[in-house]
C-alpha cells in the first residue's frame, strides 16, 4: 500500500478538486461515491476483496478532510495522536472516545473513525500507518486494535498504580 | 497373650533393588539395610515415620553416635548386627502390638468412653479434620485393617497428629514437628540413607535419650490432666507419645475399632529437629519450614548448609560423612510432610530433589541458590503487579476502584503466575544438575535469568493472547498493565548482557 497517500499528496498539488471530491465522499458509504474513483480506483488490485476497498476510500476521504496547508512536524499514529490530545487538554473523555473507536466493527468505523480525526485537526497524522492497521482490522487476532492501545497508553500520562499496590497484599 | 511382635513379623514396606517388595520385621529391616533399596509406602507421612521410628531404635541399639568420629566410623563400618540383635531381644517384650502390659505405643490401662474407628489413624481416611475427596471409607462402618497396617498409622499418627480441640482425656496437642517438611536426604540403599540421618547427639543426651518402649506407659489420670514433660533427646522425640491410643483386641490379625485421646504434651522449648529446615522470623524467631501453598522448591535453599545452620542437619551430616568419598554423598533428598490450616490437613506430600554435586566441596551454594529463587521471585512480582493491574481496570473500566477483594478473586483465577512457577519448577531442577564442583556460578545465573526472562515473556505472552481478542476495554487493560513486566524484561535483558560468558580473545 506503498504510496497510496504520496499519490494523493501529489493529485491534490496539481488539482484542489481531489480534496472536494474525497471530503465529500465521507457523506456515503467507502467506494459508493463514484466522483472519487478516479483517485482510488488504481491502487485497488485485488477486486474481490471489498474490505480492502472500502478502506482505501474510507482512508482517502478522511485525508482530504484532515488536509491542512502547511502542516509541519513527522506524522503520528492516531493512538499517539489521541494520547497528545488528551494529555494537552486535559479531557478525560477522549480515551472512552477512543475505546469505542477499538470496539467499532466495520460498520461503526467510518462515523468514529470520522469523528475522531475531527477532534485531532490540529495533529499531523500518519495515514499510512492508519491504512495499514485498517487493512487488518477484522483479524481474528485484533493485532491492529492492540497496537493502537499500546500506542496510546504508552504515549499517555500513565498514573502510578504500581508500586504502591506491591506492598498491600502478600505476594502469592 | 501377647501377639504380633514387631521385631519378627512383616510390617515394614520395604522395596528391593531389583524392584521387588516385601513387608519386614524391624530385626529383618535393619540387619537387611544395606541390601533394601528403600522403605516405600502408598502414605509419605507412613515412610516419614518409619525412618524416624528405626532411627529411634538406631540411636538406643549403637548407643549413639555421639560424636562426629563415631559416626564416620560407623558409615564405614556399617550397622554392628550384634549390636542390633542384642538391643531387640533386650526389649523384646516391649515391642508387641498387643500385650496386657506393653502393647507397643499404647496405653493398656485407657478405657474409652467410645471405641472408634481405626481411621481416627490414618490421615488419609479421617473424617474429622481431612476428609479426602474419592475416600468412600465409612467411618461408622469401616471395615477392618490388618495389624500391620495398623502398627504403620500409629507411628503416623503420632508423628503427624496436629491439634484438635479437647479429647475425651485432655487437650489434643500437635505432635513435635508434625506440620514441618521433613527432610531425609537419601542414600544409595536404606542403610546409608539411615545413617545420613543419625545426627550424633552428645553422650549425656544419649545416656537418658528413652523412646516409647523404653519407657512404661503414662497412667490414664496423668493423661486426664493433661501430662506433660520435655524431650530427653532424639529417640525420644522421633517416638513422641502424642495421642493415647489403644487398639481393640476382639478380632484376631484385624483391627476395626481403637480408642483415641489427647497423649504427652511436649513442653520442649526451641528442641531442633534435625530433618527440619528452619528460618528466621523477625517477630517469631526460629521456625521451621512448611509445605505451603506455593512449591516447596521456591524454598530450596533453605535445605542447603551454610554458615548460619538453618539447613537440616540431616544434610550437613550427610556432607560431612561423605567429605572423604565423594561417591557416597546423597544424590538426592526426599521432603515429607502435610500441610495444615487451623489443624485442617489440607494435604500430604512427598517431592524429591536432586542435591547439587557441588555440595560435596567446602564450597556453600546456598547463597547462590538463594540468589536465583531471589531473581525469580523479583521476576513473579512485576508479573503479580500485572497481573493486578489487569484485574483492577478490567473490574473499574476507569470509572472507579474496584473492591479489593473482587481485585483477589480476579486474580486468583488468571492462570499467569501459576503457568510462571510451574513452567519455571523443572527449570529449576535443570540448573541444579548444573551445579558441578567446575562449573563458574556466574554462568550458572546467566543461564538461570535467560530461563526467567523467557518465562516470564512467556506467562504474559499467554496471558495476552488470551486477552488481545476481547473487546476494547480488556485490551486497554491489558496494555495499561503490562508497563511492570516490560520493565522487568528490559532489567533482566541488563543482567543478562554482563553475565554473558566472554569469547576468549584468539
Amino acid at each position: 500500500m506503498n504510496g497510496f497517500i504520496e499519490r494523493l499528496v501529489t493529485l491534490n498539488e496539481k488539482d484542489t478538486k481531489v480534496r472536494a471530491v474525497l471530503r465529500r465522499s465521507l457523506a456515503f458509504e467507502p467506494g459508493v461515491y463514484v466522483p472519487a474513483y478516479p483517485y482510488v480506483e488504481p491502487f485497488i488490485k485485488d477486486e474481490d476483496n471489498s474490505w480492502r476497498r472500502e478502506v482505501l476510500y474510507l482512508v482517502a476521504g478522511l485525508w482530504a478532510l484532515h488536509w491542512r496547508e502547511g502542516r509541519i512536524g513527522a506524522p503520528i499514529s492516531i493512538g499517539k495522536a489521541c494520547a497528545t490530545y488528551q494529555s494537552a487538554s486535559g479531557s478525560a473523555s477522549i480515551e472512552r472516545r477512543f475505546i469505542n473507536l477499538l470496539d467499532a466493527d466495520s460498520d461503526q468505523l467510518l462515523y468514529r473513525l470520522r469523528q475522531m480525526v475531527s477532534l485531532l485537526k490540529e495533529y499531523n497524522i500518519d495515514f499510512n500507518n492508519m491504512l495499514k492497521g485498517l487493512l487488518y482490522w477484522n483479524d481474528d487476532q485484533k493485532r491492529t486494535q492492540n497496537t493502537w492501545a499500546r500506542d496510546f497508553y504508552q504515549n499517555i500520562k500513565h498514573e502510578d498504580e504500581t508500586e504502591s499496590t506491591i506492598k498491600e497484599e502478600e505476594n502469592k | 497373650m501377647s501377639r504380633f511382635n514387631l521385631i519378627d513379623e512383616k510390617w515394614i514396606p520395604v522395596r528391593f533393588p531389583d524392584g521387588t517388595r516385601d513387608e519386614l520385621g524391624i530385626r529383618d529391616t535393619l540387619l537387611q539395610s544395606g541390601n533394601i533399596a528403600a522403605i516405600e509406602d502408598p502414605s509419605p507421612l507412613v515412610v516419614a515415620a518409619l525412618h524416624r521410628f528405626l532411627l529411634a531404635v538406631l540411636y538406643r541399639a549403637l548407643e549413639g553416635p555421639t560424636d562426629i568420629d563415631q559416626a564416620k566410623a560407623l558409615f564405614k563400618e556399617g550397622l554392628s548386627e550384634g549390636r542390633v540383635t542384642s538391643y531387640l531381644e533386650r526389649w523384646r517384650e516391649r515391642f508387641w502390638l498387643f500385650d496386657d502390659e506393653y502393647p507397643f505405643g499404647q496405653i493398656p490401662t485407657f478405657e474409652p468412653k467410645a471405641w472408634r474407628a481405626w481411621t481416627a489413624l490414618a490421615a488419609e481416611h479421617n473424617a474429622d479434620n481431612a476428609k479426602v475427596l474419592f475416600d468412600h471409607v465409612d467411618v461408622e462402618s469401616p471395615g477392618t485393617i490388618s495389624e500391620a497396617k495398623a502398627t504403620r498409622w500409629i507411628l503416623a499418627a503420632q508423628t503427624f497428629s496436629v491439634s484438635c480441640g479437647k479429647s475425651e482425656l485432655s487437650h489434643t496437642n500437635t505432635a513435635p514437628s508434625a506440620t514441618a517438611a521433613m527432610v531425609l536426604p537419601l542414600g544409595r540403599n536404606l542403610q546409608e540413607t539411615l545413617l545420613f540421618s543419625l545426627v550424633p547427639q552428645n553422650q549425656e543426651i544419649t545416656d537418658v535419650d528413652k523412646p516409647l518402649w523404653e519407657r512404661n506407659p503414662e497412667s490414664v489420670k496423668s493423661l486426664k490432666v493433661g501430662y506433660g514433660r520435655s524431650e530427653s533427646g532424639l529417640a525420644d522425640r522421633y517416638t513422641w507419645r502424642i495421642r493415647s491410643i489403644r487398639l481393640e483386641a476382639n478380632n484376631p490379625g484385624r483391627i476395626e475399632k481403637l480408642a483415641f485421646a489427647s497423649g504427652v504434651d511436649d513442653s520442649s522449648v526451641d528442641q531442633a529437629d534435625p530433618m527440619l529446615a528452619y528460618r528466621i522470623d523477625d517477630k517469631r524467631g526460629k521456625l521451621p519450614i512448611q509445605f505451603r501453598e506455593r512449591g516447596l522448591w521456591r524454598d530450596f535453599d533453605s535445605l542447603l548448609p551454610d554458615g548460619s545452620h538453618l539447613a537440616p542437619q540431616v544434610i550437613e551430616h550427610a556432607t560431612a560423612l561423605t567429605r572423604s568419598n565423594r561417591d557416597r554423598f546423597p544424590r538426592s533428598a526426599i521432603v515429607l510432610g502435610q500441610a495444615n490450616n487451623k489443624a485442617k490437613i489440607e494435604y500430604w506430600r512427598m517431592e524429591r530433589f536432586a542435591l547439587p554435586d557441588a555440595m560435596v566441596g567446602n564450597r556453600y551454594i546456598r547463597a547462590e541458590i538463594s540468589q536465583l529463587l531471589k531473581d525469580s521471585e523479583e521476576a513473579q512480582k512485576s508479573l503479580w503487579v500485572a497481573c493486578r493491574n489487569f484485574a483492577r481496570n478490567v473490574l473499574s473500566r476507569g470509572e472507579r476502584e474496584p473492591v479489593r477483594k473482587d481485585i483477589s478473586a480476579f486474580l486468583e483465577q488468571m492462570a499467569a503466575i501459576s503457568w510462571y512457577w510451574s513452567i519455571l519448577e523443572s527449570c529449576f531442577h535443570e540448573i541444579l544438575q548444573e551445579y558441578t564442583l567446575e562449573r563458574d556460578p556466574d554462568d550458572i545465573r546467566y543461564e538461570w535469568l535467560k530461563f526467567v526472562r523467557d518465562t516470564l515473556l512467556a506467562a504474559w505472552k499467554k496471558h495476552s493472547a488470551s486477552i488481545s481478542t476481547g473487546n476494547a476495554w480488556a485490551i486497554r487493560a491489558l496494555v495499561k498493565a503490562e508497563r511492570p513486566v516490560l520493565q522487568k524484561l528490559k532489567e533482566l535483558n541488563d543482567e543478562i548482557k554482563k553475565l554473558e560468558p566472554q569469547k576468549e580473545e584468539v
